[in-house]
């Protein structure tokens, strides 16, 4: 059996998870182990969201989604700080484009392109200006998100590309603003994990 | 895992960096497309190639067209080729030519009887009669058979003799051959994404950039049935490209070589597998023999669905979906 | 819980927020109407399937009538000056009729009532034909 691209791509997605596994342990929190398990929940989440929206085919833009996933990332950034939302935000992103068969073809690099580029914004912009409210900071998640995913796409397909996008984050504006809202109605409904230390 | 930053720089760092690191990584070549259209072995051509240059499109159409000289029964301008074979006693024939002729006698053998390369004459007078509605009497039937059988090709060499009066006509595995040899220039020039569709009845499948790599091909006689393809050869003989329905009974340009009649018992044939040349005479001489001969095809690794009717009456296990 | 805040203090405490979205929303219409509309490439071919499947590839370099088998009937199509356009339907309708002429990549013209999509697509790669 000779070694291909196949066992090299399956060799580092396990070192992958296997470091993020890592990462997600410091051991820096007092309650490390509830941490980890409401991490592993959420990812899960994180993962159905990602697959549903992704089922969901796109009215004639290309690249369209309901950004259902970036409701559990943006969560995770507000509640358990930048780097778990960053480890949540990769595994997300290259496990739902294994799971789609899509890992190394264009869509799932497109999509891997936008989710962190639309988490590193968010994470950036909640840190930098601490009383923008959510529904803003999901706003430009979502507006990055088709940025980056536009941006890949342009390397594969040509600048005829380009014209989709100010159509792309015209959509962004009312799935970024559905996302914040979500997001908001469930930081305080579950504001309960701040008092306990998450 | 500790940089001096604060989480803020850090985040400002990181988000600065991602773009750049992505730009870099893929900065590679955008997407290729040449199209390029033949009319050859009398039918139209397209090559669609998503690797290599226009150049590289150009040079496989040119193939195309130029081989299609040999195997063109009325080109006479063409010393080695089949005109030349018909009407002369012996040809210095062209390498294509001699593949064609020797690839015929192969599935001759092989097809009971039901394909042969002599009936070249007996086809002709039935299009032609088809064409105005008639149909051929048996005794004319009878004698054209005669003729074919009486007429054999030998190769010696690169030298190619008919001997009797048939007329020899390599057109059902002329398109075939032609992808054979397409197959092995692609090969050469390292291109591996690339569908060459000739007429929709002879295809080369190679690789896209779609998420499997493959192409869904869709059965025009078997509506709502498909299979997906990739790096394979496919040949779809149907009586629906050239139908003709006289006295009830429905007739096609597929002579069975066994009773010397196109009248079929299907209506379509489509078979996947490797060897263009080999499955484009395969299909034409099993559409003739029918399901029953099926697992004969199977057992060369070849995938086979029968239609008829508009449905698939025979499929092989986890050949369509 | 926090308590509930009435809408205008909500808006006089996130003011900043709001004008940037407006700002950025209005540069996003701006830019749809000044770089996507024009940006729109004209289509090479358009896909025309029935119930889904790809039936008919038609070229729209040509001016020509194509003739489509549809379940009521046959469905006339035109195509003139690299434009496509529905000219008669066996569907009650008529509303493909009516949609008029299309030539950019990624309009379509739909008759719902026979499940006929033509679809105009670019130069990309053909990942689905019919033999």
């Amino acid at each position: 059996m000779s070694i291909d691209v196949h066992h090299l791509v399956s060799g580092l997605l396990f070192a992958l998870v296997f470091l993020a596994t890592f990462a997600l342990l410091r051991n820096d929190h007092q309650f490390g182990t509830r941490r980890i398990a409401r991490l592993g929940v959420l990812l899960a989440l994180a993962l159905v969201a990602g697959l549903v929206e992704s089922l969901i085919p796109g009215f004639i833009l290309p690249g369209f989604r309901l950004g259902l996933a970036n409701i559990v990332l943006l969560f995770v950034l507000v509640t358990f700080g930048f780097y778990d939302g960053l480890v949540l935000a990769v595994l997300k992103a290259v496990l739902v484009s294994v799971l789609r068969g899509s890992f190394l073809s264009m869509g799932g690099l497109m999509a891997l392109s936008g989710t962190l580029l639309s988490f590193l914004g968010m994470a950036c912009l909640h840190y930098l200006w601490k009383k923008c409210s959510l529904i803003g900071v999901s706003i430009f998640g979502a507006l990055l998100h088709v940025i980056g995913q536009i941006v890949v796409a342009y390397f594969f397909m040509g600048p005829a590309i380009w014209g989709y996008l100010p159509w792309l984050m015209l959509a962004s504006f009312a799935t970024g603003a559905f996302v914040g809202v979500i997001v908001t109605i469930l930081i305080r409904r579950t504001a309960f994990l701040h008092l306990l230390g998450k | 895992m500790a940089l001096r930053m604060s989480p803020r720089s850090k985040s400002i760092v990181s988000f600065f960096l991602l773009p750049l690191a992505l730009a870099g990584l893929f900065s590679c070549k955008g997407e290729v497309h040449h199209i390029e259209y033949a009319y050859a072995y009398g039918t139209n051509w397209e090559i669609h190639l998503y690797e290599g240059t226009k150049a590289d499109a150009e040079a496989i159409s040119d193939y195309i067209r130029t081989s299609s000289q040999v195997l063109d029964l009325d080109a006479r301008h063409c010393q080695n080729g089949i005109y030349a074979l018909n009407h002369q006693e012996e040809i210095e024939a062209s390498p294509f030519l001699i593949e064609a002729i020797q690839l015929g006698q192969r599935i001759e053998s092989q097809s009971h009887g039901a394909y042969s390369i002599s009936i070249g004459a007996l086809t002709k007078a039935w299009l032609e009669n088809l064409e105005q509605g008639k149909i051929l009497e048996p005794t004319s039937v009878a004698s054209y058979l005669e003729q074919a059988q009486a007429t054999t090709v030998t190769v010696q060499g690169s030298k190619a003799k008919k001997e009797g009066s048939g007329e020899i006509d390599l057109g059902s595995v002329g398109k075939g051959l032609c992808l054979d040899h397409v197959k092995a220039q692609l090969t050469e020039k390292g291109i591996r994404k690339y569908l060459i569709n000739g007429g929709s009845s002879s295809l080369l499948i190679g690789e896209n950039s779609s998420s499997d790599g493959s192409t869904k091909v869709h059965l025009a006689d078997a509506k709502g049935r498909y299979f997906n393809a990739k790096n394979i050869a496919v040949s779809n003989s149907a009586i629906s490209r050239q139908r003709y329905e006289v006295d009830g009974h429905v007739y096609s340009h597929i002579v069975d070589a066994r009773t010397g009649i196109p009248e079929l018992a299907y209506d379509a044939l489509c078979l996947a597998g490797n060897g263009a040349g080999l499955l484009d005479g395969l299909s034409t001489a099993y559409l003739a023999l029918g399901k029953d001969y099926a697992n004969e095809l199977e057992n060369q690794g070849i995938q086979v669905a029968f239609m008829k009717g508009g449905e698939v009456v025979y499929e092989s296990a986890g050949f369509l979906s | 819980m926090k308590a509930p805040v009435s809408f205008l203090k909500q808006i006089q405490r996130h003011w900043v927020e709001i004008l940037v979205v407006s700002l950025a929303l209005i540069a996003t219409i701006l830019a749809v109407i000044f770089v996507s509309i024009p940006a729109r490439q004209k289509a090479a071919y358009a896909n025309v399937s029935i119930k889904g499947e790809i039936v008919r590839r038609i070229e729209l370099n040509q001016d020509a009538t194509y003739q489509v088998d549809v379940p009521h009937g046959t469905m006339q199509i035109s195509v003139k000056n690299g434009k496509i356009a529905v000219f008669s339907s066996p569907c009650p309708g008529q509303y493909c009729v009516h949609q008029g002429e299309k030539e950019h990549i990624g309009d379509s013209l739909i008759c719902a009532h026979e499940g006929v999509a033509i679809y105009l697509v670019g130069e990309g790669e053909t990942t689905e034909i019919t033999i």
